[in-house]
């Protein structure tokens, strides 16, 4: 037994090891290293599935109904293949739409409705509470086990009496969490970016709950007993005992409610939020879901291995049943095993805190993004809180937890709370027609799914909450028997008359049948809006490549971008603090290269406007930022005339009939994928050959380590015996040999380092023409000595004209390389042009000199290392100006006529680009920082 | 190809995976008193789950592989024309 105090204290460090976990995993995320990017670590996430229920209540289900309980568990396991290809699809839509949660998603397909966003936030806020007060209560009553207190007599009001007075578990453990789920889950607005702290401690709770959890069924099946075999044969000898082990009696009742509850656990595993949240939302790369396929069932399996040899165990201890829920608990510390009992309780609080956190975190995006703000933008003196969304969200989180926890405090010995799990379950199954439907059917739209997912929430409020609340003793029996009004069919445990089933068998099937029944009928008989049904198209060929065929003319540049970007930014502004606000407007600007446009075209404008919304979908939800934009009235009457008009002007140009239209469309697609295979290709091509210079990169740099100090060692030998008395004659000639060739190899190290050792570059904003004009004033009087006139050709020297990022050391030092060679190559005197072009994409910066020119033969080589013509060069030169010209994206060619000379041209692209990775790699030398 | 979701028989295969392991899960329903015995529903259950797991194991890589782009040298792809 323990000590209140040290129980406390337990809790303390567990979170405070949570919160450090929870640190380092974000600052690992900041540094560019996301811990969270690994299929492991997204699988165990999903592991938040397993919460307090599993963890205690599994063995209490096991008591009385057998092995039951494993449907819920095996049922995700047979429905994970289709489960994978409706996350996949689920993870492609966040990407593009950066959705938040599945009241977005459903808000989002059901043209961007708050209506529907609205009704399924209720139906999840209903359905989810009385979970978040299950975990509670579990923790609060395992506390009390493990400290000898009584919940019924010494707890009170969430308050246990220690020696040092009174200390608050209930509160203790809510608070922590709320400070925990701020911290680590709403500190931005942006959800759709990744908690990586969050998650990092939530895997670290799915592996301690495991651990425990084995720890106690290895300690009950092997320390307590000798092995399973033992335990099924202990109570193979003791028939009462029998029926705990039950398997279903052979009826089609037993084998329906087995069915039941794999529905219902498949429905869960997609829709309930935390999974949701953690699945799609968290979700780094698609191809962890491959991973995530069988280690989330290995996970399940492994958590599940001794339940029933826990329930078996506690029986043959003679443990009354009605305790099963703390066998887990109670046996090890009842025996003696204090310690054992200490972990199995950190493994439930694990279960418990990282459920609560989880839903509490989505549950607060949902509620602020699809209940506060269409109020705040309906009430106008509340207006302001729009801004302080953030704290909306915060507010929403505690209301949340503190809510569930109140909840747990109203009604926490009830019925409703101990079946609590499965009852949520059957709330999240509603949403099945609405997202499944949507995800595959085109013609799926929002009246269906008010339809269906209002009958099917009626359906639950009917059959599974009232009967909790009569057995509660707060609604007459009445109710249940005969029924409401006296009317039998309504009874809520007989849907509809029907008696053979028993009621949650009933409630699936009855609720599956009318909610999609009804979600099939209302899309039918109703029509869809244009915009609707664009969004059921992308949503739906969401697999598949975009379904644009063709860009819409783009059409003249005469709306003014000045006045639309004040209204975009007033927009944002209306929910971001300002600085946030005008980056994300840049960012969109960048985004679409539309940066510093005086004019827009219409179909700009709207790309931009598109580009904004999804942005700001990330914040506030999809139908919150459809509705913010519309309000804005971005758009001119005019304007939507025109933007109209562009697009019919695009399908009038293709003279198509719809039919043609859509074979071409299939065309185009296929085309597309074609492409973007064959880009696939270029890129793991361009890749491997990255690999290989980084590879030769190292050799380099190894061999001229290596060679450099033996060199200079001999040659410093050579000059001590060349100035030493005594050293005459042929030997002195020997010695003057061996120098001049260690000075020979000295530069050629020299240069194979610096190829080796090119700095990633830094990029600033340069002004071409200044830059070039600097550079030709620095060989002027170099070219006036040997005769040379140096020209300036196109926007050389011409300052403000074109303007490039690029790091003006390297691309100094190329020029150089160049600059150097063609006045090498003109020792009578001749014409040196230094010219400066650009195409709006790309600068191109040419160096052409009237010497000998380069004879074809050696043309394709000059850009290799060690190519030289000249005696006395290395020929490192021309390959290191090539290798800073591709770290800055661009490329150095050559064309050559024998006998005119040669120009170099140097093409840097205009806008930076992320630099190739072994670039950004490279560490910079100190002396260029 | 359906939707880029791979190759058409992917959904076939998952159906016929689902619908075995369901009907292998629910054989000592109908296969009589005898199965239903506690000690051998309990090792049954685990050991179709276990290699229910391995098949999940092989059937994801399979399919993981089959999304991933051809490997460079692949004349499958490469050059290939519309």
């Amino acid at each position: 037994m323990f000590e209140p105090a040290q129980v406390f204290l337990a809790i303390c460090m567990y979170m405070g090891l949570l919160f450090a976990v929870a640190l380092y995993a974000e600052r690992r995320a900041r540094a560019g290293r996301n811990l969270g990017n690994h299929p492991l670590v997204y699988s165990l996430s999903l592991a938040v599935y397993c919460t307090a229920w599993t963890y205690y209540g599994s063995v209490g289900k096991a008591v009385s109904t057998g092995m039951l309980f494993l449907a819920i568990y095996l049922g995700p396991t047979l429905g994970m293949l289709f489960w994978w290809f409706i996350l996949r699809r689920l993870v492609r839509i966040k990407e593009m739409h950066h959705v938040t949660s599945l009241a977005d998603l459903v808000s989002l397909r059901y043209g961007k409705s708050q209506g529907v966003a609205a009704l399924a936030t209720l139906v999840i806020l209903v359905g989810i509470t009385p979970y978040i007060a299950l975990q509670l209560k579990a923790v609060v009553s395992t506390f009390n086990v493990l400290t000898t207190l009584e919940p019924t007599t010494e707890f009170y009001g969430g308050l246990v009496r220690t020696s040092s007075g009174e200390l608050g578990v209930g509160p203790l453990v809510a608070g922590l969490m709320i400070v925990f789920t701020i911290a680590f889950g709403a500190r931005r607005l942006d959800p759709t970016e990744r908690h990586q702290g969050m998650i990092i401690a939530v895997v670290l709770e799915c592996l301690v709950k495991v651990v425990a959890f084995l720890a106690v069924g290895v300690f009950v099946t092997y320390f307590l007993n000798h092995g399973f075999a033992d335990i099924f044969a202990k109570i193979a000898a003791r028939p009462y005992l029998q029926r705990l082990a039950i398997t279903g009696d052979g009826t089609a009742g037993s084998y329906l409610i087995w069915t039941s509850y794999m529905i219902l656990a498949v429905g869960a595993v997609v829709l309930l939020p935390r999974q949701f949240h953690v699945a799609v939302v968290e979700n780094f790369a698609e191809r962890h879901i491959s991973t995530a396929v069988w280690v989330f069932p290995l996970y399940m399996l492994l958590i599940n291995l001794f339940v029933a040899p826990i329930a078996l165990g506690g029986m043959l201890l003679g443990y009354p049943a009605g305790e099963a829920d703390a066998f887990v608990l109670r046996l090890p510390l009842d025996l003696g095993y204090s310690w054992l009992a200490l972990l199995v309780f950190l493994g439930g609080f694990s279960a418990a805190t990282a459920m609560v956190m989880i839903e509490s975190m989505t549950l607060a995006t949902m509620i602020s993004n699809h209940l506060f703000l269409p109020l705040l933008e309906r009430i106008g003196p509340l207006a302001f809180l729009r801004r302080r969304l953030l704290f909306v969200r915060w507010l929403a989180i505690v209301l949340v937890i503190a809510g569930g926890y109140w909840f747990k405090l109203k009604v926490g010995e009830s019925y409703l709370l101990v079946d609590m799990g499965i009852i949520s379950f059957a709330a999240m199954m509603q949403f099945a027609p609405a997202v499944l439907g949507g995800l595959f059917w085109r013609g799926a739209n929002k009246a269906g799914a008010l339809l269906g997912l209002g009958a099917g929430f009626a359906l639950w409020v009917h059959a599974m909450l009232l009967p909790a609340f009569v057995k509660n003793g707060w609604l007459p029996g009445s109710i249940l028997d005969p029924g409401p009004w006296g009317m039998t069919f309504l009874s809520p445990e007989n849907l509809f008359g029907i008696t053979a089933l028993d009621p949650l068998t009933n409630f699936v099937f009855l609720s599956l049948l009318i909610n999609s029944g009804l979600f099939v009928a209302g899309s039918l008989l109703f029509p869809s809006q244009p915009s609707e049904r664009r969004l059921a198209e992308d949503l739906v060929g969401v697999m598949g490549p975009p379904q644009r065929a063709a860009e819409p003319p783009e059409g003249e540049a005469v709306i003014m971008a000045e006045e639309k970007l004040k209204a975009l930014s007033g927009v944002l502004a209306h929910y971001l603090p300002p600085a946030e606000a005008q980056a994300l407007l840049s960012q969109c600007l960048h985004g679409l290269a539309l940066e510093g446009r005086g004019c827009l075209s219409v179909v700009q404008l709207a790309d931009l406007t598109g580009r904004v919304e999804t942005a700001l979908a990330g914040s506030i939800g999809a139908a919150a930022a459809y509705a913010a934009l519309a309000r804005a009235g971005v758009f001119t009457p005019e304007e939507s005339e025109a933007l109209s008009l562009a697009y019919a002007d695009m399908l009038a140009a293709m003279r198509v009939s719809p039919l043609e239209l859509r074979r071409r469309l299939d065309y185009y697609q296929a085309r597309e994928q074609l492409l973007k295979r064959e880009n696939e290709l270029l890129l793991r091509s361009r890749q491997l050959f990255q690999e290989k210079l980084t590879a030769l990169d190292r050799l380099a740099r190894s061999v001229a380590h290596e060679i450099r100090n033996p060199v200079t060692t001999i040659g410093g030998l050579a000059q001590r015996m060349i100035s030493q008395a005594g050293v005459e004659g042929r030997e002195t000639k020997y010695l003057d040999k061996i120098l001049s060739g260690v000075q020979s190899l000295e530069k050629i190290v020299r240069e194979v380092r610096a190829y080796a050792d090119l700095p990633a570059p830094h990029a600033l904003n340069q002004d071409l023409g200044l830059f070039l004009g600097e550079i030709a004033e620095y060989y002027r009087q170099r070219c006036d000595k040997n005769e040379v006139r140096l020209t300036l050709e196109g926007a050389a020297g011409l300052g403000g004209q074109i303007s490039a990022q690029l790091d003006p050391l390297l691309v100094e030092r190329a020029l150089k390389v160049l600059i150097d060679n063609a006045l090498d190559a003109m020792p009578q005197g001749g014409e040196l042009r230094l010219g400066l072009s650009s195409d709006g994409e790309t600068a191109s910066i040419s160096v052409s000199d009237t010497g000998p020119g380069i004879p074809a033969e050696d043309l394709p080589y000059i850009f290799d290392p060690f190519f030289s013509t000249k005696t006395e060069a290395v020929g490192m030169s021309l390959a290191i100006a090539r290798r800073i010209a591709a770290d800055h994206q661009g490329d150095l060619t050559a064309v050559s006529h024998l006998g005119k000379g040669a120009t170099f041209t140097l093409t840097l692209p205009l806008r930076s680009a992320p630099w190739p990775e072994d670039a950004a790699d490279r560490e910079r030398p100190p002396a260029l920082r | 190809m359906q939707n880029g979701e791979g190759p058409g028989r992917q959904p076939a295969l998952a159906w016929l995976v689902t619908v075995g392991a369901a009907a292998a899960v629910s054989w000592p329903f109908w296969a009589g008193p005898r199965y239903r015995e506690p000690w051998f529903f309990f090792l049954y259950l685990f050991l179709v789950w276990a290699l229910l797991i391995i098949l999940l194991l092989v059937v994801g890589r399979t399919f993981s592989r089959s999304q991933e782009p051809p490997p460079p040298n692949s004349d499958q792809e490469a050059g290939s024309d519309v």
